[in-house]
């Protein structure tokens, strides 16, 4: 340690937890402002050059082992599984690039959650968000995606047929892409992700990504009249070895499904003297559940050489048009992930002769994915016996109508468009929403405008977590957007 | 083929026979429909259990436990004893229940991982997973496919 060294008490001026829509694009940020920054990630560090088709490889590098809910245990049947990426990019280096802006109603929402108003005291609103959007257009290359491939086609026939035309779906993809995987990480540097977009230019400019390492616990520290404030990080690196690192400024960008596990371990309930805000925390969580319906054509379309959800519908989206949204064409990219997908008449997933005998069938199917607008009453939380991480999601009657409604269309598009048969999923979630709430109501969110904890100074929070309530959009644009912003804010306070 | 096994007692090979017979089943001519043991699926739920955490090796050995704890209570026999109807009726249970749902899907998932992920043991040439369901096409067909983060596949190449 040099002199220098030793006078500087702190690490960083700012530690990133996840490099996702959440970490990325504040992480790049606050390296240019010339703050020093490190970015600590549970998963891998992998680039262009090792993404490749070999399935399983990709899913057990680059996802989380699904994570079910248990929904049983609140006396409810169906469930949940919910797939995220872990790895360095996160879920924007797997998933399919769908950028769009959140619709206007999804603000009145907002306000209507947690009554949150934007610095002159007005509710939140498109303008408050409109400037960060417009960055992260830039910086990530959203483009409309208009090449299309043959099974959105036939889709489109007959969803046109029926007087519901899709429409090209806008993308952080540039032209570079050659249709030949998504969901495996992006093969051609095509898919402009944070971990593209943001965390390789971070690295330039200085950052360091602490990669394969898993944080542990938060650090706080208070002193007698003063509020408790963020101290550092410890954390499991990719040798098992425990580090500590400090910094003044955490920002928690691991997930909604994993952000509440971490607060709760790093003692924030006492920390905050069980506050409101805390009491908050795994709450209000909300997963846009999907399905996929499955259309099986005569003609041979090998749809998993494609970008997946090219094209969407939206007519149904808003909550009080059937609260659906609708996007194509999606096959999982392999006969793995489609046989683990599929189920049944009943509803049961499939499997011996009658599995192996869709599977045979696997280049003639394409696929219309469903999200639906469901509600912010689910809950992460820690079961009191077992510490075992927990996931309730309710998925309700109103959810079902909702499910329903879009099966139906579906199948109705497909046999207008020739498909022969159809065939459902099981439900899944990509958009986990909601475990720690932005607003201004402690008693109703964790975190405040600017994504600081209501209870922890220099605790941030940016990612899926925060949003108020589901979004009818695919929400990794609008995180990266919220990550802007509470970069902006973080750049305007002094160095610790 | 590979035989060598690294984490599973005999009893519980069995019990994973059954269950590759259940869910991804051979054909009657296993040259042309192969299924999750033609390929040598076993030695892939082996090799892939072996380096789980001490954690997951005990959750899945408690669901073979819960396998055969409803084999029985229905048939009076473990899993492996069934047959294919009778193990089908044990597995559709296990899904209906919901304290074993999650349990019956990792079960399937691992023996589908031991097929459709196009996996095969050292030395078996036969039909595989891809060529069977005809998947392929850009940067699939020349995909390099290196095993060897499984034990069965450890010091072997067999990047095509």
């Amino acid at each position: 340690m040099t002199e220098s060294d030793s006078a500087v008490p702190y690490d960083y001026d700012a530690i990133v937890i996840g490099s996702g829509a959440g970490g990325g694009p504040a992480a790049f940020e606050l390296t240019k402002a010339g703050r020093r920054v490190a970015v600590i990630e549970a998963g891998g560090f992998y680039t262009t050059n090792d993404f490749s088709r070999f399935e399983l490889l990709a899913l057990r590098n680059l996802w989380w082992t699904p994570r079910w809910t248990s929904n049983y245990e609140i006396g409810l049947k169906d469930e949940i599984a919910l797939g995220m990426g872990r790895c360095v990019g996160g879920s924007t280096t797997i998933f399919t690039a769908v950028a769009h802006r959140m619709p206007d109603w999804n603000y009145k929402e907002w306000f209507e959650s947690t009554g949150i108003r934007n610095e002159e005291g007005l509710p939140f609103s498109r303008e408050d968000l409109e400037p960060y959007y417009d960055q992260v257009e830039k910086d990530t290359s959203v483009r409309q995606y208009t090449e299309w491939d043959e099974g959105l086609k036939k889709i489109n026939q007959g969803f046109t047929k029926l007087g519901h035309p899709f429409h090209s779906v806008n993308a952080y993809i540039n032209k570079n892409c050659d249709q030949s995987g998504c969901l495996f990480g992006c093969p051609t540097e095509a898919k402009r992700g944070t971990l593209v977009s943001y965390i390789v230019p971070a690295v330039l400019l200085g950052a360091e990504v602490i990669h394969n390492s898993t944080v542990t616990k938060i650090l706080f520290s208070s002193a007698s009249g003063e509020k408790t404030k963020a101290e550092g990080v410890e954390y499991i690196n990719d040798m098992g070895e425990a580090k500590r690192l400090r910094s003044r400024t955490i920002i928690l960008a691991a997930g909604a499904l994993n952000d509440p596990f971490l607060l709760w371990d790093s003692g924030i309930d006492e920390a905050s003297g069980s506050s409101p805000s805390s009491k908050q925390i795994g709450r209000n969580f909300g997963v846009n559940t999907a399905t996929i319906v499955f259309g099986r054509f005569d003609d041979v379309l090998n749809n998993w050489v494609l970008h997946p959800l090219s094209g969407q519908m939206e007519d149904f989206a808003q909550k009080e048009k059937g609260g659906f949204l609708l996007e194509a064409s999606e096959v999982m990219e392999g006969p793995l992930s489609f046989a683990e997908f599929i189920v049944d008449e009943e509803g049961l997933p499939l499997w011996g002769e009658r599995q192996k005998e869709i599977l045979r069938a696997y280049k003639h199917y394409a696929g219309v994915f469903v999200n639906i607008h469901d509600e912010n009453d689910g809950r992460v939380l820690r079961d009191r016996e077992t510490l075992q991480q927990k996931f309730h999601k309710p998925i309700t009657n109103k959810d079902k109508e909702r499910i329903s409604k879009a099966r139906e269309l579906c199948r109705e598009a497909f046999n207008e468009a020739g498909a022969k048969s159809t065939l459902d999923s099981i439900y899944a979630s990509h958009h986990v929403q909601g475990t720690c709430r932005m607003g201004q109501d402690p008693s109703k969110s964790v975190v405040d405008l600017n994504c600081e904890s209501h209870d922890i100074s220099g605790l941030y929070v940016v990612d899926g977590s925060i949003l108020p309530s589901v979004i009818d959009a695919n929400p990794s644009l609008t995180i990266m957007a919220l990550s802007l912003r509470a970069a902006k804010h973080l750049k305007s306070l002094p160095r610790a | 083929m590979g035989n060598e096994y690294y984490f599973l007692s005999e009893k519980e090979r069995h019990f994973f026979e059954a269950l590759c017979e259940a869910i991804v089943p051979e054909g009657e001519d296993s040259a042309k429909d192969p299924g999750a043991l033609t390929v040598g699926g076993l030695s892939y739920i082996d090799s892939s259990l072996c380096d789980m955490t001490p954690e997951r090796q005990k959750y899945f050995r408690q669901s073979i436990y819960s396998v055969d704890v409803l084999s029985n209570s229905f048939f009076s026999k473990n899993f492996y004893d069934l047959d294919p109807i009778q193990r089908n009726q044990v597995l559709k249970e296990l899904y209906l229940n919901p304290k074993t749902r999650e349990q019956m899907f990792d079960l399937r998932s691992i023996v589908l991982e031991a097929f459709y992920s196009d996996f095969h043991v050292p030395n078996y040439t036969g039909m595989t997973a891809w060529q069977y369901v005809d998947f392929g096409g850009k940067r699939i067909s020349d995909v390099k496919k290196d095993w060897t983060f499984l034990r069965i596949w450890k010091g072997q190449d067999d990047r095509e």
